[in-house]
């Protein structure tokens, strides 16, 4: 299961940059001299969790990624470390490479966590990466 | 870049404050976040599902505690400058309703010829003062950059 990369595809619209301005507050967006426009910074969020049927995620609905076998049922906190590298605009066509990089069982305060960290990569049409999250859930009881 | 805005750069120096971004998250923002991002976990838009997990309401996301740390970022560099690294950790859960303050400190300027690159220390608080996340961030202002240098992000 370490190491299983997982990729995808997706097109860049005009209306996702939108809507994702939308949900985090932003009100003015960025053009570029073609009028496409120019996504927030942490655009790349929208690709991270997978679409599979709801069917297919754990019964809390959190995501695939997550369902992994550790003896805990909760999902809580975590943390990310984005990197940027190249501004994504309507228009792009972004690959996506998502990897299980580690498990790692620690003791807290209530009974054991369990840090699953995930690391994805974006890539964009002309074969830039555009940016890379690496991100940190945390399992418990 | 415009006169002012080197002049801002020449001057920059690690303690300087990057203001103060206030937010309230409402359930509505958190619905669309989920959306958009095709989140599904119901902690963050079923109250009795959160309840069950000790939640007192539906949390609010750690990617959108991201965002709000990216506005702060994107604001503050203004359109000379692109956020390049933005790392960022929740410690306590946050709800709809309640207003975050989201606060920062440059703490590392680092001058090249063509660039400057400025870390940050970012936090963001509770009404009641009480840390929910922190992290840090890094900025890079491209000195021969025009307005739009293609290094902008979005704007607020």
């Amino acid at each position: 299961m370490i190491g299983f990369e997982r990729v995808r595809q997706h097109n860049v619209t005009q209306s996702d940059i939108r809507r994702f301005a939308q949900a985090i507050g932003v009100t003015e967006l960025e053009t570029a001299p073609d009028g496409a426009l120019i996504a927030p910074p942490l655009f790349c969020q929208v690709f991270i969790f997978e679409d599979v049927p709801i069917e297919q995620l754990p019964a809390d609905g959190s995501p695939k990624e997550l369902d992994i076998p550790v003896p805990a049922n909760r999902t809580v906190g975590g943390k990310s470390e984005f990197e940027m590298f190249a501004r994504v605009r309507a228009g792009d066509v972004i690959t996506d490479r998502s990897k299980l990089k580690s498990v790692v069982t620690k003791n807290g305060k209530s009974g054991p966590l369990y840090l699953i960290v995930v690391e994805t990569t974006f890539e964009n049409q002309h074969g830039t990466t555009v940016a890379r999250e690496t991100a940190t859930y945390v399992k418990r009881n | 870049m415009q006169a002012q805005q080197l002049e801002r750069l020449n001057t920059l120096a690690p303690g300087e404050p990057l203001g103060e971004l206030r937010l309230t998250p409402t359930r509505s923002q958190l619905f669309m976040f989920s959306a958009v991002t095709w989140n599904r976990h119901q902690i963050h838009f079923d109250k009795d599902q959160a309840a069950s997990e000790g939640f007192r309401d539906v949390a609010v996301q750690r990617g959108l505690i991201g965002n709000f740390l990216a506005r702060l970022m994107t604001r503050w560099a203004g359109t000379g400058g692109r956020l390049e690294r933005l790392n960022w950790k929740v410690t306590q859960s946050a709800f709809p309703g309640e207003e975050l303050r989201c606060l920062g400190t440059v703490i590392k300027v680092v001058r090249f010829r063509d660039v400057t690159k400025v870390n940050c220390a970012l936090r963001v608080l509770r009404h009641n003062n009480v840390t929910i996340a922190n992290g840090d961030s890094r900025t890079s202002f491209a000195l021969g950059a025009n307005d739009d240098g293609g290094i902008g992000n979005a704007r607020k």
